[in-house]
């Protein structure tokens, strides 16, 4: 069995999550009732057991209604439950063991054999843990986030944005309605039975929520007990039936997501503008309780503090009433622009056809410092969508990114990135014949490899490269198809499958031939710093011939100790960022090897995508910090360069040719790429037509996406100096916003050494 | 010659502040003023000139025996480099690994420098911005002329930041390659520019008044230095000039020290250490005086 620490925390965490509302003996004997069904079901259907764990969270995971709160729906999370991403909870039928260990301290002494037992119990049954028994390889597979390993691996559901306008069609008594019929047609089963079953408790959850409405009116002021009694009024109308209001849209749309336990949302202003517009039309709703009851919206999302996710994209293509769902968008930036929060990532996806004064608003927010909206060029898109993921143009307008920027179709595609991949490492693993520098272990996997001394043109390094690289995708697709497998085996993601196409029409949840096209993500780390460092191997040692190329190796595994000339060459040999034809060359080249190794091996086991992304959420400089130096320049334990970005301080000639190095890449061959770029206000703000026209240039020479920060000179180092003088400056890291003083110190000086222009 | 060579400090690509739109600036090694607020002071000689920075020498020594010259040497703990001596020869340059050592230019041919502009094409067009020349004094250069011709040529806006102290020939020839003259107007009164700067003021204010007869777009600059022409009875006579010149754009430059640095680097004294740097805010009142003076001011850029 391979070694490996469950333990091992499981996703980034920045933001601090909000303690249980419930007391710890509450918790433990809840998760004692759940851990006692969940064995009392073995043996019986994992549709059964689901079902039969689930209706021992909900409702009792509920929370209290909170005085602002516009709409019902706060859940606690404890170590032990069901879910299905590892940013809240866990993964199926999880347990968070560091979590658990961490919660006994909340119990007596005298108590805590108990919470031993149900660890001791977890250890054989949680989902995550029985899929890393399988798929971890000692040296060389590791599990997230154990950064001494190359190639990382976990089993999610990440990322699920449901069919939310099925929802909205049909209410839950449509959606019986619905099961019912398939049942009858094609023939009944379990997966059927347990989705009835689950929408019986979606319906005593509502009931539930109503009665705690209730609760919250006692002693409340007149216009407290309206908005009360609005909610409980919502509540029992979407317990069976379709919404009507916006208020129950709103209350029906997050209800299920929370059941569901997603945690990105999807295209809000497609399915809820036209409830938004009409409420307006008809009077039943002024401008201002719109805005407060998407400010509520926020808040609920911002609680649930899942640092990278919480996606709301509005705008762009497909949309089914676009004049409705920009009504809903223009409210929408409003909000994101006075609340600050760094969740929802809000995200505008536009085209030439998108209305001006929207373009004008986000580039407003963006300009105030809110890091919102992040922008999705859909002319780009659109078109790259249909190749990457080989589905026809209507389907690809239904592209949305989550978490840090990884593209699904709403409500028809699993993406979830199981896997992350340093190809820095891999690179410097190459040139060692098979030994990683950081740590002296052989990672090659029993790729044979040649020594850099008898390595004797570029061509042959790049292609023995490109050989480990091969070897490692290759325990990529087989991850991550293992990953599908092992959840499969244990769970049928029930609320989720109800409303992702086309579970019902075949009676099968999502991972078991349910979902319509299945895909997944790779997410790729130290691109540029390989391109980088090829680039500059290419001219130090086989072009100038300043050294051999085991020298080479050697004084740059002494973290250039002795010989930092070689090192300056190194850093000066011309770097992507710069719109420099042979650096942006070489990184395509790059980009486009891994690329297509990743997306045909997918197609070859029959998904129907399998893609990287160039997304980064810090992992750039936690990865880094195990990660030996590079021929690039780049120090020992160094952060690695973020996303599609430039290693920072790499890209010196100005915001255009960064842009343009930005455009190099064929937005086909990926599920996602995310740009930064950080401006003073001075150039932003002071000179926004010409940035406008600027951001408008890029877009048309293939820019497919952007996010902005906007900070003044120098404002990070003094915010370093002084955190709490600076408690309200966002930061985009890159798949997520942050509070600058809040993030850890190389993450800091990461974000700092980027290029600031203006 | 149509592929004429020039000595280029740096260029900066997407620059907003030097004309209209995005633009390059292509920075030019010679200036025939010297400035004490030069915020580049590099590029006043006409021959390129070593830069060492202090801040990433590390003291090796490395450089010592590489200097046909016997320029450098060290001395308790420091690296000491003889201007004297020095011929910019730049063999210490690469053999340093701090990266210590710079020259101020290289050499580049127009068709050169063209090919880094072109690249911002597309952000001209959509912006209407284009090339600037600045330096240094880009009238100064040897063919300048043809590469503006080209710049015109290949659709480009041309702007130079002149210091006007020079011939009009040399400005007349340019008339129809340059579509923006940004000219620097640092003093009104004739004894104190010649003493602070070298500029001959009748020189410059003729050479505007000919620009502004032959059709010329005209924006006039001031840096505003503290102690120096920054009291508004200073300001108001440099302003007055300028309408009597009949120019009415009007830049106002605060004064800053961000080309302090550079004065190590060249060995050389910065004296203006004791000055304060000026904000955009502090150009108000000056700012206000213009305008109620009829000319249409900018601050900053
Ligand atoms: S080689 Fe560079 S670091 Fe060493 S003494 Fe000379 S200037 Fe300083
Ligand atoms: S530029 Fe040449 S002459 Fe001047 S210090 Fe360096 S090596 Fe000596």
């Amino acid at each position: 069995m391979p070694k490996f620490s469950v333990e091992t925390p499981q996703n980034v965490a920045v933001s601090i999550k909000i303690p249980p509302e419930m007391s710890p003996m509450d918790q433990l004997e809840l998760m004692e009732r759940y851990t006692a069904t969940h064995r009392a079901y073995e043996g019986k259907s994992r549709e059964e057991r689901e079902i039969a764990c689930l209706r021992v969270l909900y409702p009792a995971l509920f929370r209290s209604i909170e005085p602002d709160d516009l709409f019902a729906g706060r859940l606690d999370f404890l170590p032990i439950g069901f879910g299905c991403v590892t940013s809240i909870g866990g993964v199926g039928h999880y347990c968070v063991f560091n979590k658990l260990t961490a919660f006994k301290d909340l119990l007596p002494p005298d108590e805590h054999e108990r919470v031993d037992a149900l660890y001791d119990y977890w250890l054989e049954h949680d989902l995550k843990t029985k899929y890393c028994r399988q798929a971890l390889k000692d040296d060389v597979v590791g599990m997230f986030i154990d950064c001494e390993y190359p190639l990382i691996v976990t089993a999610r559901l990440s990322g699920m944005m449901l069919n939310y306008h099925m929802l909205m069609e049909l209410g839950i008594d449509g959606l019986r309605k619905r099961i019912r019929e398939q049942q009858e047609k094609l023939e009944d089963n379990d997966f059927y039975r347990a989705s009835l079953a689950s929408l019986d408790l979606f319906s005593s959850c509502c009931d539930h929520l109503a009665d705690k409405t209730r609760t919250a009116m006692e002693g409340s002021t007149p216009k407290r007990r309206e908005e009360l009694l609005r909610m409980e009024a919502a509540l029992l109308h979407i317990r069976n039936d379709r919404p009507e209001t916006f208020v129950e849209a709103l209350q029906l749309f997050w209800l299920y997501a929370l059941l569901a336990g997603v945690i990105n949302y999807g295209r809000m202003d497609d399915v809820l503008g036209p409830f938004l517009a009409r409420d307006l039309r008809m009077g039943r709703l002024t401008e201002d309780e719109a805005f407060s009851l998407l400010q509520s919206l926020w808040t609920m999302i911002e609680n649930r503090r899942t640092t990278v996710n919480g996606r709301i994209i509005v705008g762009g293509r497909g949309r089914r009433d676009p004049e409705s769902a920009d009504i809903f968008t223009r409210i929408a930036m409003d909000v994101a622009h006075s609340c600050r929060y760094v969740e929802p990532q809000f995200t505008l996806r536009f085209d030439r056809e998108t209305p001006e004064d929207i373009i004008d608003a986000a580039l407003d927010a963006i300009g105030s410092g809110a890091t919102y909206p992040t922008l999705y060029n859909d002319d780009v898109h659109v078109p790259a969508v249909m190749r990457a993921m080989r589905v026809d143009e209507k389907t690809a307008e239904q592209y949305v990114p989550f978490g840090c920027g990884e593209f699904v179709i709403q409500g028809q595609s699993v993406g979830t990135p199981n896997i992350c991949i340093n190809l820095l490492k891999i690179l410097q693993i190459a040139l060692n014949n098979g030994v990683d520098p950081m740590d002296g272990i052989d990672k090659s996997d029993g790729v044979p490899l040649l020594p850099a001394e008898e390595i004797g043109s570029f061509d042959v390094l790049f292609s023995q490269y490109k050989r480990l690289l091969d070897h490692y995708f290759d325990l990529s697709i087989e991850s991550q198809l293992l990953s599908y497998e092992v959840m499969n085996q244990e769970v049928s993601f029930l609320f989720t499958s109800i409303l992702m196409d086309d579970c019902i029409e075949r009676g099968k949840a999502v991972l078991d031939g349910g979902i319509r096209y299945l895909g997944g993500t790779v997410e790729t780390y130290g691109n540029i710093n390989v391109s980088d460092s090829l680039t500059a191997i290419k001219k130090v040692v086989f072009e100038d011939q300043r050294v051999t190329l085991s020298a080479l190796r050697d004084a740059v595994n002494r973290d250039f100790d002795g010989n930092m000339l070689l090192r300056r060459h190194l850093w000066e040999a011309p770097k992507y960022g710069n719109d420099n034809d042979e650096a942006d060359t070489m990184a395509n080249e790059v980009f486009e090897f891994v690329a297509n190794g990743i997306r045909d091996r997918g197609i070859n086991a029959g998904m129907t995508y399998f893609l990287i992304v160039i997304s980064n959420n810090q992992l750039n400089t936690e990865w880094g910090r195990r990660t030996a130096a590079s021929y690039d320049g780049r120090r020992k334990g160094q952060f690695m360069n973020p996303a599609n970005n430039p290693q920072g301080g790499a890209n010196t000639s100005g915001p255009t040719a960064m842009l343009n190095s930005l455009t190099r890449f064929d937005a086909g061959l990926h599920g996602g790429s995310l740009q930064n770029i950080k401006f003073t206000p001075d150039f932003f703000n002071g000179h926004r037509d010409l940035v406008k026209k600027m951001f408008r240039v890029y877009f048309d020479r293939g820019g497919c996406q952007l996010m902005v920060t906007i900070v003044n000179r120098g404002e990070l180092e003094k915010a370093v100096k002084n955190p709490d003088a600076y408690r309200d400056l966002l930061v985009r890291v890159s798949g997520f916003s942050a509070v600058f003083v809040n993030l850890e110190t190389d993450i800091q000086e990461e974000l700092m050494s980027r290029v600031l222009y203006g | 010659m149509d592929n004429p060579k020039f000595f280029v400090t740096s260029i900066e690509r997407g620059a907003y502040h030097d004309g209209p739109g995005l633009r390059t600036v292509v920075f030019f090694q010679g200036c025939p003023l010297h400035c004490a607020w030069c915020c580049n002071p590099e590029t006043q000689p006409f021959r390129p000139v070593l830069l060492h920075d202090g801040r990433r020498c590390v003291a090796c020594g490395n450089c010592v025996p590489h200097c046909p010259q016997q320029a450098l040497s060290l001395r308790e703990g420091r690296l000491h480099v003889d201007r004297s001596r020095c011929i910019s020869c730049g063999r210490c340059v690469p053999v340093c690994p701090g990266g210590a050592y710079s020259l101020s230019s290289e050499i580049m041919s127009s068709e050169e420098i063209l090919a880094v502009v072109m690249k911002d094409a597309d952000y001209y067009r959509a912006t209407g911005g284009g090339l600037t020349l600045s330096g240094g004094e880009p009238f100064c250069q040897q063919g300048v002329e043809v590469l503006l011709s080209q710049a015109k040529q290949a659709g480009l806006t041309t702007c130079v930041e002149t210091t006007a102290a020079l011939s009009y020939k040399v400005l007349e020839s340019v008339l129809p390659y340059v579509d923006f003259f940004y000219i620097d107007l640092k003093h009104s009164d004739r004894d104190v520019l010649l003493r602070e700067t070298g500029a001959d003021l009748d020189l410059v204010t003729s050479n505007i008044g000919k620009l502004m007869d032959d059709g010329a777009n005209v924006t006039l600059r001031t840096a505003v230095i503290p102690g120096y022409n920054d009291d508004l009875p200073t300001l108001r006579s440099i302003f007055h000039l300028a309408l009597a010149l009949g120019v009415t754009t009007y830049v106002l430059l605060p004064f800053h020290q961000l080309g302090r640095a550079k004065y190590a680097k060249l060995g050389q004294p910065y004296t203006l250490e004791h000055l304060k740097t000026l904000t955009p805010e502090d150009m108000s009142e000056a700012a206000a005086l213009g305008r109620r003076m009829g000319l249409d001011i900018r601050i900053g850029g």
